[in-house]
């Protein structure tokens, strides 16, 4: 393989900058549809690692914990030179990870690339993480083509016939093309369907290494039915030959999905809030390599060699040795120590990477996945990379060795600049240092990656569940004292209507207290639900919770507004039953009365009555508990079915749906987190290992009427409060 | 039911405390001071407490807050006094804590003392008449930057009026704004304005440790006195009015910088 990296190493850098001969693409799907078999085997026909590896070893899952566990945890780049109609394509691919827990790599990933690849298995057919990583793509205006997979189990398994494959093809499409009309962007809702006839949809096996489409078929005249002879009586390696994966799934990317320069035109205003016809504006418009530097990072990852590598889209300029260049936002200069292109595991040293190009950089220290470089100082940065799902579970860690202190809060600040899914709370005061992750497996990874990469040995709580408060209805005004007793706050609070929350969690509603162009975003919230007059009292937003003014005319209020923003967020961040979150609040400040002297309503004054005030509401329309839910869907033989349904039904799961495929049966069920704390291995010996599963986010829900008190005095005896959270009477005080 | 008396301490020491005070305080079942939100000259509180032959308790701004130690006291004994630096009732003002005294059906007596409000116009020859309303600087802090003192200086001076700027403190954390600082923050708060309402050049008066031993006024530019010692705690500003009396004048004439000094 040795002469055809050496060979990329002599090509790529002039192929670079031919902008219309690259590609840069996500593989998506959900879990375990097969995008790394796919990865693998499309390298391998590509000649880039050798087919022993691809597909049974899984090249790409080079990390030792995804080869145990049999799954992709980290995204994982190539570049793959493709030839397409006689002329050389330039093909940067970026594999993500299925399971849920690692969403937050796909979100990033979708920031990097213009095109993807969605995967559906023709067995599981569309599922919820198919949804989800669509969804993820659209928003980011990437466009999707689609490959469906794992043909070989469809044909083998199920023994379907041609017209039954055709329409189990059919389905799948329709159900895909369904899912990107209602979530492309505007301008793309009629272009972005995909149509076998014209080659946006491909079909084969990634683990057979073969593949075809219609306009395949009708060059080489072969019908369903040749394919399914082939693969039913085992000779799937002749079709391999003829039908070549890379041939097909290359050359479907090459002609459908769009090269950088077509793509910044309408990705960058999408994800830039800067000024267009600015210098940087025009340079990444036009993909310009001699502009301004402008480089998003997507990924930071650890080499035990280089250090900290950096991943991420140049947008426009170009990345080289020497160069120094500012993290923006910071007042920081970093210089780059040297510029390659992923090879899976390994990374190829370039002289320089250019506009449109997916780079690797050694030496930029200060950037988090999510930072902005640029050559020009006062570059705006590039719009935050959101993930909609949030941290539910919890761990307390400590080093087993107190004196390993130090050394695990730089690793944890480390694990957080690496993993922004992952939340990090260093409490140098209580010595309780928390980790919050997408789930257990999450935390999982992270605790193995603690003690095995970074060599510090930790002792680890169990997981805990982070739950969410809320309140049942309107409650207030409530009266919020100062402790001096001269200044009084009044407050009511409700739940946000849906559409208001949902415009926060996307970012359709900054977060914080500034916001641009008040107006239209008065009209905006008032389309989703809110009186026009508590949005032009807009004060503040913190996480999923809004502080509304709805006072007129208060004297000192204006200089007191900030303090009360303080507390609001102090109050957003521990809700007044147990002190996690508040989720989906309004907070209705109707009236103040102010101290004449600034002095007599300073901090100290003015955020514990707000506070209070806004507690004592929150009493007042009774607090509600919430927590996380999970879709698990178990696909198992009929003969354990009982077995896996009882597994779910014991963990208070509601079951969804229920279907089967032949002797395949399909269970989905809504299921508390709290309850699925060691339910992998459980579901394993329940079925004897014959299971398939998966799950998937599913917010956060009311915990039960006769189970909240109990589960609140739990976690408030864990966080050393008393069991019981205080009454209206406590903040009237 | 009990009696609570307001006693003022003035602004100098324990013999600025009244003999008609002195025969309440021996009359009080419990003493208690409020060393939080003014300076008392150091062992005045001890000496007083060693005549009367009994301590005297301090309370703490949350202690004082919550009432529930004066209250509770009141409960107890027939009379209580409650002793506060300067005045119960003028820069600080602990009518919160008298209303609560009376809900809860207790009765109240007052014996009043110097304040501050009223001896730094004094110390400085400025007509009381002529005063607009009190304002004051607080520490900076986070989030909190309020514009509303620098407002009442510049509604003050539109109608003519004298201002009397107070500076914040916290003797039970040592710490005090110096009238430096005080004037750095309104300063900056008033940077950039076309119209500023404390120009470098606007003649104003700062007074130190006003009645005490080492009382000490001054007079001149806002510029210039940034940069003077005014010496230990406490501080305060006299922003005059735009027009002058002639006696203030004289008064103020004789304490301008490089001019004759006022000591007290
Ligand atoms: N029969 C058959 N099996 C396949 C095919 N593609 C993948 N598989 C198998 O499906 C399982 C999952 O494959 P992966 O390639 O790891 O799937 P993935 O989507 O990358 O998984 P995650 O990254 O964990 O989401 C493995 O056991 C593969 O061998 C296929 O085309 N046919
Ligand atoms: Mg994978």
């Amino acid at each position: 393989m040795a002469h055809i990296r050496a060979e990329l190493a002599k090509a790529i850098p002039e192929m670079m900058h031919q902008i219309h001969k690259i590609r840069n693409i996500g593989i998506v799907a959900h879990i375990h549809h097969g995008k790394t078999t796919l990865s693998d085997n499309l390298l391998a026909a590509a000649g880039m690692i050798s087919s022993e590896l691809a597909g049974k070893q899984l090249y790409l899952n080079f990390d030792e914990q995804e080869q145990t566990r049999l799954l992709t945890i980290n995204n994982a780049d190539v570049t793959i030179v493709h030839e397409y109609e006689g002329e050389q394509h330039l093909i940067n691919l970026i594999d993500t990870p299925g399971h849920v827990d690692f969403g937050g790599d796909v979100t990033r990933a979708m920031r990097a690339v213009d095109g993807a690849i969605v995967v559906v298995c023709a067995v599981e057919g569309v599922m919820a993480q198919t949804e989800t990583v669509l969804r993820q793509a659209l928003r980011e205006k990437v466009q999707p083509v689609l490959f469906i997979n794992k043909v070989d189990r469809a044909i083998k398994e199920l023994q379907l016939g041609p017209e039954q494959l055709q329409k189990r093809f059919l389905t799948i499409i329709s159900e895909v093309n369904e899912l990107i009309r209602r979530m492309a962007p505007d301008e793309f809702v009629d272009t972005w369907s995909v149509d076998p006839r014209d080659g946006s949809v491909a079909f084969g096996s990634g683990y057979e290494n073969w593949a075809i489409s219609v306009p395949y078929m009708q060059r080489n005249q072969v019908t369903f039915k040749d394919i399914i002879d082939y693969v039913s009586t085992g000779r799937s390696k002749e079709i391999a030959k003829k039908a070549r994966i890379n041939d097909v799934v290359f050359d479907m990317v090459v002609k459908h999905l769009p090269s950088p320069a077509q793509a910044q035109k309408y990705r960058i205003p999408n994800i830039w809030k800067g000024e267009i016809d600015s210098v940087v504006g025009q340079a990444m418009m036009t993909t310009a390599r001699d502009g301004p530097t402008a480089f998003m990072v997507t990924d930071i990852t650890m080499d035990p060699n280089a250090g900290e590598i950096a991943t991420g889209r140049v947008f426009s300029g170009r990345l080289r040795k020497g160069q120094e260049l500012k993290i923006i936002g910071t007042k920081l200069t970093n210089r780059v120590q040297n510029v390659s292109l992923f090879m899976g595991p390994e990374r190829l040293l370039v002289e320089e990477v250019t506009a449109g190009n997916i780079a690797a950089v050694v030496g930029l220290t200060d950037a988090f996945a999510g930072t902005t470089v640029s050559d020009a100082v006062d570059m705006v940065p590039f719009e935050e990379i959101r993930h909609v799902s949030e941290p539910v579970v919890t761990i307390a860690i400590e080093p087993k060795h107190m004196s390993d202190l130090p050394k695990l809060i730089e690793v944890m600040r480390k694990i957080a600049k690496e993993d922004p899914s992952l939340r990090v709370e260093i409490n140098q005061e209580t010595g309780e240092h928390l980790l919050s992750g997408m789930g257990e497996l999450h935390l999982e990874i992270v605790q193995f990656r603690i003690l095995n990469d970074h060599k510090v040995e930790i002792e680890a709580s169990k997981p805990i569940v982070v739950y969410r408060e809320t309140v049942a209805g309107p409650g207030g005004p409530f009266e919020g004292k100062s402790p001096n007793k001269h200044n009084k706050f009044y407050f009511e609070v409700e739940t946000l209507p849906e559409p208001i929350i949902r415009a926060i969690r996307e970012g359709e509603i900054a977060q914080g207290k500034s916001f641009k162009d008040l107006k239209t975003l008065v009209t905006k919230m008032h389309g989703l639900g809110l009186a026009r007059e508590e949005g032009r009292g807009l004060t503040a937003v913190e996480g999923t919770n809004m502080l509304v003014d709805v006072t007129k005319g208060i004297q000192y209020l204006n200089e007191t507004m900030d303090l009360i923003v303080d507390a609001f967020k102090e109050a957003m961040n521990r809700g007044p039953l147990a002190n996690e979150r508040v989720y989906g609040l309004k907070v209705r400040l109707v009236d103040a009365k102010l101290h004449e002297d600034s002095i007599h309503r300073g901090p100290a004054q003015t955020i514990p009555a707000a506070r209070s005030g806004m507690y004592g509401a929150m009493v007042l329309a009774g607090r509600v508990l919430l927590e996380p839910l999970q879709k698990v869907t178990v696909n198992v033989p009929q003969e354990v079915l009982a077995n896996a349904t009882r597994e779910l039904q014991r963990r208070r799961g509601e079951i969804l749906d229920m279907t089967s495929v032949g002797d395949l049966q399909t269970v989905s069920a809504k299921v508390p987190v709290a309850e699925l704390f060691g339910f992998a291995s459980d579901i394993r010996s329940a079925t004897a290992g014959k299971v398939l599963w998966s799950t998937e986010s599913m917010g956060f829900e009311r915990v039960p009427t006769e189970l909240q008190s109990p589960v609140v005095a739990e976690i408030r005896q864990r966080r050393g409060l008393k069991p019981e959270p205080y009454d209206a009477a406590y903040y009237s005080g | 039911m009990g009696q609570l008396a307001f006693i003022g301490l003035g602004l100098g020491d324990d013999r600025d405390l009244s003999l008609r005070a002195r025969e309440v305080l021996r009359r009080c079942g419990v003493v208690f001071s409020e060393t939080y939100t003014s300076l008392v000259a150091p062992g005045s509180l001890e000496r007083i407490a060693r005549e009367l032959g009994r301590p005297i308790i301090s309370l703490t701004r949350p202690e004082v807050e919550s009432e529930g130690p004066v209250l509770d006291a009141l409960k107890r004994h027939s009379e209580v006094g409650f002793l506060v630096a300067g005045d119960p009732f003028a820069a600080t003002t602990h009518v919160a804590l008298r209303l609560a005294a009376e809900k809860a059906g207790h009765t109240w007596s007052y014996l009043p003392n110097a304040s501050i409000v009223t001896s730094a116009p004094g110390f400085l020859g400025l007509q009381q008449y002529r005063f607009g309303r009190v304002v004051s600087i607080p520490f900076p802090a986070p989030d909190f930057a309020p514009r509303s003192p620098l407002d009442g200086i510049a509604q003050n001076r539109a109608q003519d009026f004298h201002t009397l700027v107070l500076l914040d403190l916290r003797p039970d954390e040592g710490r005090f704004l110096t009238a430096p600082e005080a004037l750095g923050i309104l300063t900056a708060r008033d940077a950039g304005s076309s119209d500023p309402v404390l120009p470098a050049d606007l003649s104003i008066a700062v007074v130190a440790r006003v009645g005490t031993d080492s009382a000490r006024a001054w007079y001149g530019p806002r510029a210039r006195l940034a940069a003077v010692d005014f010496g230990p705690p406490l501080h305060s500003i006299v922003v005059p009015a735009r027009t002058l009396h002639f006696e203030e004048k004289e008064s103020l004439a004789r304490i301008r910088l490089d001019g004759v000094g006022a000591d007290g």
